[in-house]
């Protein structure tokens, strides 16, 4: 099977984690689906580079996949263990709904992608609108869901849209991909480990729709 | 002449041999509970025992209710003039997919209607669901379709599968993956299969399918059985003839093959069958728009 | 009513005869005579159509023939609604259109806003209540209604024009003339 191949399949799984995402109603389910992503992200990021991926291509793809499809995981499931939080996602928008935004959401990516020029060398036609559907998706979980830890999911799903983009360049510009990294691990240990403690021990839930302190 | 005695084996094979696919499913189920289960023939026998015996009909019942189960069967056996098997079928024109599906239509619409005019709360119960659960599956089998039609460019079954080759999978097989599981899903809605309805269940609440046809006795009811085997043939078929794509090779190969397809549909529904439980009825729904919603995500990947 | 379904039924079948012969009047309007040039390709799926729709009307008889031989010399019988063994049925329990419905337009109240009146049963013993839902058209309250009644209200102004005085009619028709002429004058 041809490499343009396996890469098309590997952005259809992206594609229909998100998706899964958006209609899922059980935290745990969530967080294992953000995880997949993750390994399916590390392994786009050696096959992009196929037939000859350099050292730092391979350190770049395990890295990627061991910190999101192992380490966030395991903290999300920390907190969630510590901060005793109901497993249920309390939507917003009801989960019909969302499958329904969801698909609007691919239809506007892929509408976006074929108005932008493509980057030289980017052989499947799914890389860009996998990514900005990710964005997407990303946005619309924190945007529509309740608890914080849906929210962390969404900011990672996010990160994992903005990775989608740097790993298609990896051949050229390997330091975009390793800012990107930097970026996750640092913005997610500070939201996981300052905002839902802080939440948690303060109002004594994770709800974001009691965070009225701002109000006037 | 011999172009004729060639679309035939298709028809005869599915008229002959349709009963035998729910006893398969019926030894997989059994086989995965460590049992060895009824005979695959269980249902011939069932047929005969039927077709032998007198009728009792309702007095509130009318000319509909006894002409429920022979519209199904005769729309049923017409739907078979133009599925393709192994090879074309015996009829075909573009088009004929919109005449195939609502022909499938018209043998469900009977149903209900036979079902509402008994005029107990039980069966108008399974008639409603039985309706809802269509509608919402309709999307996703003309979604997965379209996306076949796309593919291929032609409007009939046969053109179709006809142009499905072992080169189309290696090329579009994101886009076909999605569509088979669109089928399967749709198969396990309208074949009142685990999760969408349990075929074995005794509970009226828990009812869809069986609940429709609790008046009907005797001919009527072998009638009906025979119309809902045919009717899973008609989707394994459809299963069979994506999965397994007409290679190039002899007609007596490529029918052996299709035969191969319908029979690993059967033990796919079987799996299925044993290691879920049936949705909660609320969750039935959801599970029909994320079918149409893949299908939706064949359709872009193929139009980009 | 019954002649306009059955003629229906009729045109459906008889499709290409009737396309034959309705070809001869698009033709005059698309400049184009005969099927073949006006419409394509359209016959053979409607002769298509045809012979699987006259194949089911055999098959449809054939089954019924049998049925029918097949019950003749058996024994046949009327009894009440079996409906699983609930022998105390009534009229009033049966299926209704609303509860045919009830499961889509659930699904769907977000868009249909259905109008309850009469609530749930309170209490061990409770009295004989009541439930009526109705289902208000939504196209015609916000797709048509809406437009429609602001249309209304801005035309109530020209009422004050149908007043029934026969001389200012008069002069309007004139007016009218002289705006034509002047119109056309310029």
């Amino acid at each position: 099977m041809r490499n343009v191949h396996v890469m098309d399949l590997l952005l259809m799984l992206v594609i229909l984690t998100n998706l899964r995402l958006l209609a899922s109603s059980r935290l745990g389910a969530c967080i294992w689906w953000t995880a997949g992503q993750g390994f399916v992200l590390g392994w786009l990021t050696i096959a992009a580079a196929w037939p000859h991926p350099a050292v730092e291509t391979w350190g770049l793809g395990v890295l990627a996949a061991g910190l999101k499809g192992i380490v966030f995981p395991w903290l999300l499931f920390r907190t969630l263990r510590l901060v005793d939080v109901r497993r249920e996602v309390e939507p917003y928008v009801g989960f019909n709904v969302s499958l329904g935004m969801g698909l609007a959401m691919l239809f506007a990516a892929f509408a976006l992608a074929r108005r932008l020029p493509l980057p030289a060398g980017l052989e499947s036609t799914l890389w860009m609108p996998a990514a900005f559907f990710s964005l997407f998706a990303g946005l619309f979980l924190i945007v529509a869901r309740k608890t914080a830890v849906m929210q962390v999911i969404g900011y990672l799903v996010m990160e994992n849209g903005i990775f989608a983009f740097g790993a298609a360049g990896v051949r050229h510009e390997p330091l975009l991909l390793e800012l990107g990294i930097l970026l996750d691990l640092f913005v997610a240990v500070f939201v996981m480990g300052i905002a839902v403690f802080h939440i948690a021990r303060d109002f004594d839930h994770i709800n974001v729709d009691r965070l009225t302190s701002l109000r006037e | 002449m011999t172009m004729w005695l060639q679309k035939c084996p298709g028809i005869l094979l599915a008229l002959l041999l349709a009963p035998a696919v729910s006893g398969v499913i019926n030894k997989v189920k059994a086989l995965f509970a460590g049992r060895r289960g009824p005979p695959v023939l269980q249902l011939y026998f069932d047929l005969f025992k039927l077709l032998a015996k007198g009728a009792v009909y309702s007095r509130t019942t009318s000319w509909l209710f006894r002409a429920g189960p022979v519209v199904s069967v005769a729309a049923l056996i017409s739907v078979l003039l133009i599925i393709p098997f192994g090879g074309p079928s015996l009829l075909s024109f573009p088009g004929d997919l919109a005449v195939g599906f609502y022909l499938l239509a018209i043998a469900r619409f009977f149903t209900v209607l036979a079902a509402m005019d008994t005029g107990s709360s039980f069966e108008g119960m399974g008639a409603s669901r039985e309706v809802q659960f269509s509608a919402l599956a309709e999307p996703a089998l003309f979604l997965g379709f379209a996306v076949l039609i796309r593919m291929t460019g032609q409007f009939s079954f046969s053109e179709i599968f006809g142009s499905m080759t072992a080169s189309t999978w290696a090329t579009q097989a994101p886009a076909l993956i999605l569509v088979a599981v669109v089928l399967m899903v749709v198969l396990l809605a309208e074949n009142a299969r685990i999760p969408v309805d349990d075929p074995n269940t005794h509970l009226e609440l828990t009812m869809i399918h069986e609940v429709m046809v609790l008046d009907h006795g005797g001919p009527d009811f072998a009638l009906i059985l025979y119309a809902s085997s045919l009717k899973l043939w008609v989707f394994a078929s459809w299963f069979a003839g994506l999965v397994v794509p007409r290679g190039v090779g002899s007609p007596a190969a490529s029918l052996a093959a299709t035969l191969g397809g319908v029979l690993l549909a059967a033990v796919l529904v079987g799996v299925i069958e044993s290691i879920m439980a049936r949705l909660r009825l609320l969750r039935v729904p959801q599970l029909l728009l994320g079918a149409a919603a893949l299908a939706a995500v064949a359709l872009l990947l193929v139009m980009k | 009513m019954v002649l306009l379904a059955l003629a229906c039924f009729a045109i459906g079948l008889a499709g290409p005869v009737v396309v034959r012969a309705l070809a001869g009047v698009t033709g005059s309007l698309a400049g184009c005579a005969g099927v073949s040039c006006a419409l394509p390709g359209a016959m053979w799926p409607l002769y298509g159509l045809t012979l699987l729709l006259g194949c089911t009307l055999l098959l449809g008889l054939f089954v019924a023939v049998t049925r029918r031989s097949l019950l003749a010399g058996r024994d046949v019988r009327e009894a009440d609604t079996w409906g699983c063994g609930y022998t105390a049925a009534s009229a009033r329990m049966q299926y209704t259109a609303t509860s045919f419905a009830a499961p889509l337009t659930h699904f769907f109240g977000g868009i249909l806003r259905v109008i309850r009146a009469g609530g749930p049963v309170r209490g061990l013993f409770p009295e004989p209540s009541q439930l009526a839902t109705r289902v208000p058209d939504v196209f015609e309250k916000t797709l048509f209604g809406r437009p429609a009644r602001w249309v209304v209200a801005r035309m109530t102004v020209l009422r004050k024009f149908q007043h029934g005085r026969m001389n200012l009619y008069i002069l309007y028709i004139a007016l009218t003339l002289l705006a034509l002429m002047l119109w056309k004058l310029t």
